[in-house]
């Protein structure tokens, strides 16, 4: 239950609504009742003490009406027999007579002056000479005397005793006697007692001595009398008190009790009729509680809701709705406020991790390009060490052919001479141009640059190559526009690049095959393309034409010879330039290698 | 044995006798009324009559009277008040309007007797047949209707 409230606003309000109203409605109810509760008491004590007077008034009235008859009859003239001893028995029939006439329930004695018992309604011996009890002596004050409850010496149990002095008619001074009127208590208790309440006799002048009391009251006293004196405390009875008077049974009083549950009894209707007023006003109290909780609670709900969907799916575009202008409705719009920032960031966050990523991504993919260029550059070198070794071991196994054959003939040592110069040319021009390579390799910044005249440049490489090959000055031809044709760069880097593209086309031509030698200026750059009608190059050699040591034909380049560095070198050149390199089959035969060169280099 | 038989024989022949004579009228009183005495009927009946209240040393006057009717009354009437029972019932009226009843009735010689013995002042009459044990007499009257007294 505490955990249910503890988890739950709602409930706690609802708790609290009830609670509150429990409290109020049983504060409530317990004034009502206890008021009422008073009023019932108070109600029952007056009737109890009326009652209580009644019962009093009769007992005295009945005692007092007794005394007055016993006094009455000891003023009979029969009693002047009480002198002679009631010798023909008259004081006794007449005592006989009165007690059957009035219906006494008790006895008539009477005493003559000595205090020898004379006649008497209860059968005694005479001959027994009775004597007048001590308690039943006349003090001689003169009239009726009542003794109060008490043991009879005579005829035994409790009686009420009446004691009155019996004068002479002739005389009042003379005592002739006395009468006792013995009153059995049972018969004033069954006068006193009512079956609606309990009624108890006390003797306040006796210190609220208990001489009566009701059976049923006693049962319930558990059959202690001193539990009902005066002086005792009397819980769980409502009581009404006879008031002292004056009179023969001065000091008694009455007092007339009830139970207080007996009384309070009605009250149950009262209280029963609370407890379900009390549970009918809580059922609709209860649902306006709920109704009411729910109510106030909702807003907090609903944020606690999308707090909890936020969290839950990470989804930062849920809102609360705003429905009030209070403090929920504030928090509400802060709470939406929050989200809103916080979706903002999210989306920024998003953002800067896609390009993270992307950059990311495109760095590999430089990484990835980088490695294989490195790794191919790698393949190149190795295959170029291969290839340089290969091409120098060809040269020295030549030498040292020529060398043996000079040793053995001395007669041809001259062409074998001959022949071992121009291998070692060969290696040397080898070596010279790998330099060249390399040196185009590591950078070209300490290259001097100047203004090169490329019809100049041009026109020096064909010269050149008709010098080298004077049969196949008819097939070089050379395009060019009118002016000069300058690019910035180093000319005799570019000369040889040139030179190499054009040596290139005559060794792989025959005779007769024309070679065209174009310059063109192309927007800022300068084209320079040689075509020959040569037999071209199978389309998938294209792309490696400018490796280093690269041979079409194996066979027939070592036949025009040539180091196969001449095109690699061509493209570093160009490359150095700012420029590009292009090789492309002619048609129908033929190769077209194109230059393209900055016209002036930034 | 011989002397309880005659002592019976005696009584037999005795009480029709005794009955048969005029038995005397005993007016008694308490000792306590004093040296009176003996009185006349006059006396005596002015007592009974309440026009005497004292005796001579002061003593109150109690008279008792016999039940109405019987032959003690009847005769003490005759003899000692020498009235009738009208003339009697006429005057006792007047005094009861002055506040004085009758004499005190007591149904029996004894209780008559015992009542005089007890009583101080107090004035009776018996036949003197009745011995007067504890009282006095102040009178005796002849009593001419000789009748057996009944107790």
């Amino acid at each position: 239950m505490i955990d249910v409230l503890k988890r739950s606003i709602p409930h706690r309000i609802l708790a609290s609504l009830l609670a509150i109203y429990v409290m109020t409605y049983l504060v409530t109810a317990v004034v009502v009742y206890s008021g009422a509760r008073t009023s019932v008491i108070d109600s029952a004590t007056s009737t109890l003490q009326q009652l209580a007077e009644v019962k009093y008034e009769r007992l005295a009235n009945d005692i007092e009406a007794l005394a007055t008859d016993v006094s009455a009859w000891s003023q009979l003239d029969v009693m002047n027999d009480l002198v002679s001893g009631d010798l023909d028995k008259r004081v006794a029939r007449t005592l006989e007579q009165l007690k059957a006439q009035y219906a006494l329930p008790g006895d008539l004695y009477a005493f003559d002056a000595a205090g020898a018992l004379v006649a008497s309604t209860r059968a005694i011996p005479l001959q027994t000479r009775q004597a007048i009890p001590v308690v039943w002596k006349d003090p001689g004050k003169g009239g009726v005397i009542l003794l109060g409850k008490q043991a009879d010496p005579i005829g035994g149990g409790e009686v009420l005793a009446f004691i009155i002095p019996v004068e002479g008619a002739f005389d009042k001074s003379f005592r002739i006697g006395t009468i006792v009127l013995s009153y059995p208590w049972p018969a004033i208790e069954k006068q006193l007692f009512s079956p609606e309440t309990g009624t108890v006799l006390l003797d306040m002048r006796e210190g609220g001595r208990v001489l009566a009391v009701d059976p049923a009251v006693l049962a319930r006293r558990h059959h202690d009398p001193d539990s009902l004196s005066a002086g005792a405390i009397r819980h769980n009875v409502v009581v009404g008190r006879s008031t002292a008077r004056a009179g023969i049974v001065e000091g008694w009083e009455v007092q007339s009790l009830r139970d207080t549950r007996a009384v309070t009894r009605p009250l149950r209707h009262v209280g029963i009729e609370l407890a379900l007023l009390g549970g009918a006003l809580g059922i609709p109290i209860f649902f306006l509680g709920r109704w009411l909780s729910n109510r106030l609670t909702a807003p907090v709900m609903e944020l606690t809701r999308v707090a909890r969907e936020i969290a839950d799916t990470d989804k930062l575009d849920a809102r609360v709705p705003v429905t009030s202008e209070d403090e929920l409705g504030m928090l509400a719009r802060s709470f939406n406020r929050m989200t809103e920032n916080l979706e903002h960031a999210a989306n920024e966050r998003e953002h800067f991790v896609g390009e993270l990523e992307a950059l990311n991504q495109s760095l590999e993919a430089k990484v990835a390009a980088r490695t294989g260029e490195l790794e191919a550059a790698v393949a190149a070198q190795k295959r170029l060490i291969g290839d340089i070794s290969h091409e120098i071991k060809s040269p020295l196994a030549r030498l040292g052919v020529a060398l043996g054959l000079a040793r053995l003939s001395r007669k041809n040592a001259a062409k074998h001479f001959d022949r071992m110069e121009r291998e070692i040319d060969n290696v040397s021009a080898l070596a010279s141009e790998l330099l060249t390579l390399a040196s185009l390799e590591d950078a070209s910044g300490f290259v001097p640059l100047g203004e090169v005249a490329i019809n100049a440049l041009v026109a020096r490489i064909v010269a050149d190559a008709h010098y080298e090959l004077p049969g196949r000055d008819a097939d070089v031809r050379v395009l060019e526009p009118d002016g000069q044709v300058v690019v910035h760069g180093n000319w005799d880097l570019l000369r040889r690049a040139i030179e190499n593209v054009v040596r290139n086309a005559l060794f792989y031509t025959g005779q007769g095959t024309p070679i065209t030698l174009t310059l063109a200026e192309r927007g800022a750059h300068v084209l320079i393309v040689v075509t020959d009608q040569g037999p071209g190059v199978p389309e998938e050699a294209l792309g490696h034409l400018f490796e280093p040591f690269y041979r079409v034909d194996e066979a027939r380049a070592r036949k025009t010879g040539g180091s196969g560095v001449g095109l690699a070198i061509c493209q570093r050149v160009v490359e150095a330039h700012g420029g590009t390199v292009r090789a492309r089959n002619n048609a129908p035969t033929g190769l077209i290698v194109e230059i393209e060169i900055p016209r002036l280099a930034e | 044995m011989p002397r309880l038989i005659a002592l019976l024989v005696c009584l037999l022949a005795a009480g029709p006798l005794h009955a048969a004579r005029a038995s005397d009228l005993l007016v008694i009183a308490n000792p306590a009324a004093g040296d009176v005495g003996p009185l006349s009927a006059n006396a005596v009946a002015a007592m009974y009559l309440l026009r005497v209240t004292a005796w001579p040393n002061g003593t109150h006057v109690v008279p008792v009277n016999r039940e109405l009717g019987s032959p003690m009354r009847t005769d003490f009437t005759a003899i000692v008040l020498k009235q009738d029972l009208t003339t009697l019932a006429a005057y006792w009226n007047e005094m009861h309007f002055k506040g004085k009843v009758p004499p005190l009735i007591q149904p029996s010689e004894a209780a008559m007797l015992a009542f005089v013995q007890k009583v101080p002042g107090a004035v009776g009459y018996i036949d003197a047949a009745t011995a007067p044990v504890g009282v006095k007499v102040i009178g005796r009257f002849p009593n001419p209707s000789s009748r057996t007294t009944q107790p």
